[in-house]
């Protein structure tokens, strides 16, 4: 059961706190355990559906009486803080953040520890800073950037190449540029590459990547070959402007999420590739590390990542390379999308080898 | 010291000698706002030009920037009506984003033919600025308020629509609003046309006013003005000629600038938008339908913010959630604002506008084009527009104090 009304839940945390224990929540916690998700931003991403019903379907699996109740922040981490406080008045075993703000969220972290019992809470996708946060899942930023990176690398001999990063204000972007040019760098100091332009985009915006590639094309004389592109939303806007220049699908172009239009463009040729991160398995991943912590034992991890206080203990699920070859045995296989999605809008013959 | 003045007064001053009357005739409070923006606009030009080998200037970059920043003097024009009746609209960032969206969703989803999309999206903004102008005008809640709502709900809605995903639009039609050309010829023979309607309307003003007694300005002053806008016209579209033509973008906003310079400047609309603007119980004792003027003017905000969600599309082929926002917003009122538009009501017009978004659109490709960090084109835009406020409070302190005599 997923209770998803706030409602009900703040009558719940507010019987609990005028010392009423007698709610049906309450009650049930000793042989039904609640598992409180706290998703950052549930509606402005398709996404997150998936990582919430791959995650229930998976804990539900593993413990079948478990509870699962989904919190959207809405992009306010004061609003998250006050979901993550109804919760733990509520009596729930786990927590699971996605933190609208990594360092603000250290205070979900604190609060939780300071609950009697104690109870754990894994930063889910996004790390918390500054915390004694008990475990962190997330797909490997930096294999992001090095398979964008290798892509190109694989597919260009010599030539120039342009890099359109994330928003700097993003801590994933700076390790997906970190991962990319750990791959680039020797290869630019070596001379097999000219990489004349690379650059943070406020927002990822695809305006912005758009006239940035606009201006470069120009500066350049047209003579670009290889485009590294953060994610599939700016990649459209550099394809928009090759296409200006009829040069889509003649200069590579990366991109990542796997995007129904990434993808799309992917099937036109005009995006080489994009970078999947698989969810199901995040959200599996996540469910078993849950999982643990119900039956009171330590999850297992295989490395830890630095947030500023601690190594905090974290499970890095690998990230995919999809190109026009491997989208069917990829994200349609997966049903991360569907061949309708992909199909509407763009040339049959584009879609044929789905 | 102020006593020593007078212990020793000092000769008074001689009479300056009398300006010649070509100087007296000249509009001060007209130069101080749009002679500034002519210099900015030139001292950016010359600087880019320098820094960018010549490419600044260039066809290609000129063209390019017609295509990738028309929309935002197009909705900066729809805004100066909400802004000459001393309003303001928070919400046509988003109010285009919803647009660009419905477009997107006509056409890539529910398969629409352009027209149609384009329409229904135009529609659609068109019908919740109307809506806005309802609550504000009839109902009289304030506009900053109302459009707070709409800059809330319209996010919403967009955000909702999209769902934090991009939708392509492949559609050719929709994609050439954005990114095609006008025919060489055609383009020559549009600027010809407007140098000769120019000089046609000019005179027949000239007639009239003398018709009507009213002593016109020597002809001299009229025949260098259209004759140096005239050769201005034609240099850049013989420019813009070598490197694909005139952008269709560019031509849209032209022809909706003239348009929407015609209805504020020549008709009873417009008066009466600038009457309500500048006070608004003396035009409602002059009989005029203030209620009224002020529900269309959101209308034609949100008219504009659908045309420009249009070219966005266009520009774009596809609908994404960082297309549009509350930046769009920011720039659009600091285009206005640059352009010399007041923002306490009743003082701005279309072509002061234009020049303030083509400042605007010329910082931001020529750092692009100088491949500067995005974080330093947001202080510079700052900077310029604390500059077009100084000179537009300076300019009403010495419109104030001219009244006072």
């Amino acid at each position: 059961m997923i209770v998803t009304s706030p409602m009900f839940r703040r009558c719940v945390a507010a019987a609990a706190t005028l010392g009423i224990a007698a709610t049906p929540l309450a009650l049930n916690a000793a042989d039904n355990p609640t598992v409180g998700f706290l998703m950052a931003d549930y509606t402005t991403s398709a996404r997150w559906q998936f990582d919430r019903d791959f995650f229930i379907a998976e804990l539900k699996k593993l413990d079948p009486g478990v509870n699962v109740v989904v919190d959207d922040a809405k992009t306010d981490q004061t609003r998250q803080q006050t979901q993550a406080a109804s919760l733990l008045t509520s009596g729930a075993k786990v927590l699971l953040d996605v933190p609208v703000d990594s360092t603000q969220a250290a205070a979900i972290v604190r609060a939780a520890h300071d609950n009697s019992p104690a109870v754990p809470v894994i930063a889910y996708d996004r790390l918390i800073n500054n915390s004694d946060v008990d475990a962190y899942v997330t797909f490997d930023p930096v294999a992001v950037g090095r398979q964008q990176a290798q892509y190109i690398v694989d597919h260009l001999k010599t030539g120039t190449l342009i890099s359109i990063a994330g928003a700097e204000t993003d801590n994933n972007a700076i390790e997906f540029h970190r991962g990319a040019m750990e791959v680039l760098e020797p290869l630019v100091k070596s001379g097999r590459y000219k990489l004349p332009y690379d650059h943070y985009t406020p927002n990822w915006d695809s305006n912005a990547a758009q006239a940035e590639t606009a201006s470069e094309l120009n500066n350049l004389g047209n003579k670009i070959d290889g485009i590294l592109v953060a994610n599939d939303g700016m990649a459209g806007g550099v394809v928009a402007a090759l296409r200006a220049q009829h040069l889509d699908g003649k200069v590579l172009v990366t991109g990542q999420d796997a995007t129904v239009a990434g993808l799309q463009n992917v099937l036109t040729g005009e995006q080489s590739m994009t970078v999947y991160k698989p969810i199901r398995k995040l959200a599996e991943a996540a469910a078993r590390m849950t999982d643990a912590y119900l039956k009171g034992q330590k999850p297992k991890t295989d490395t830890t990542m630095k947030n500023g206080k601690i190594d905090v203990p974290t499970v890095l699920l690998p990230v995919v390379t999809v190109t026009k070859a491997n989208i069917k045995s990829t994200v349609v296989a997966d049903g991360f999308v569907t061949k309708e999605q992909l199909c509407n809008g763009i040339p049959a013959s584009a879609c044929s080898g789905l | 010291m102020i006593g020593v003045t007078d212990a020793a007064p000092r000769p008074a001053p001689a009479d300056p000698a009398p300006p010649p009357a070509w100087w007296r005739r000249i509009d001060g409070s007209k130069l101080a706002t749009t002679v500034p923006i002519y210099a900015a606009i030139a001292l950016i030009w010359i600087f880019f030009q320098s820094q960018t080998a010549g490419r600044f200037i260039g066809a290609r970059n000129l063209s390019e920037m017609a295509q990738e920043y028309s929309y935002k003097p197009l909705l900066a024009i729809g805004v100066v009506f909400v802004l000459l009746l001393g309003e303001i609209d928070l919400s046509v960032g988003y109010l285009t984003l919803l647009c660009a969206t419905t477009v997107a969703v006509l056409s890539a989803f529910a398969h629409q033919p352009a027209p149609i999309a384009i329409a229904g999206g135009i529609f659609v903004c068109t019908v919740l600025g109307l809506a806005q102008g309802f609550l504000i005008s009839a109902l009289r809640m304030p506009a900053f308020v109302v459009t707070l709502g709409g800059f809330l709900i319209f996010e919403g809605l967009a955000y909702h629509i999209l769902s934090g995903a991009t939708i392509n639009v492949p559609d050719p039609a929709i994609a050439a609003i954005g990114t095609s050309y006008l025919p060489t010829l055609l383009s020559l023979a549009f600027a010809i046309l407007a140098i000769a309607g120019m000089a046609f309307l000019g005179l027949l003003g000239r007639r009239q006013r003398t018709a009507a007694g009213l002593q016109n300005a020597p002809i001299t002053g009229f025949a260098a003005r259209t004759g140096a806008i005239g050769a201005l016209l034609l240099i850049v579209v013989t420019l813009l000629d070598s490197y694909r033509g005139v952008p269709l973008s560019l031509a849209v906003l032209l022809a909706f600038g003239l348009v929407t310079w015609y209805v504020a400047a020549k008709t009873p609309f417009g008066r009466h938008v600038y009457a309500v603007g500048g006070n608004v119980e003396a035009a409602r004792r002059a009989g005029i339908n203030t209620v009224g003027v002020r529900w269309v003017v959101f209308g034609i905000t949100g008219f504009f913010a659908g045309v420009a969600g249009v070219m966005l599309v266009g520009y774009a082929q596809a609908a994404s959630t960082t297309a549009a926002g509350p930046d769009l917003l920011l720039d659009v009122i600091s285009i206005a604002v640059i352009g010399g538009v007041s923002l306490t009501g009743g003082r701005g017009n279309v072509w002061s506008v234009l020049l303030g978004g083509l400042l605007i659109a010329s910082l931001d490709s020529g750092l692009n084009l100088m491949s500067v960090d995005s974080n330093y084109v947001y202080v510079i835009k700052g900077v310029i527009l604390l500059l077009a406020i100084l000179l537009d409070v300076l300019g009403k302190r010495r419109g104030a104090g001219a009244a006072r005599v």
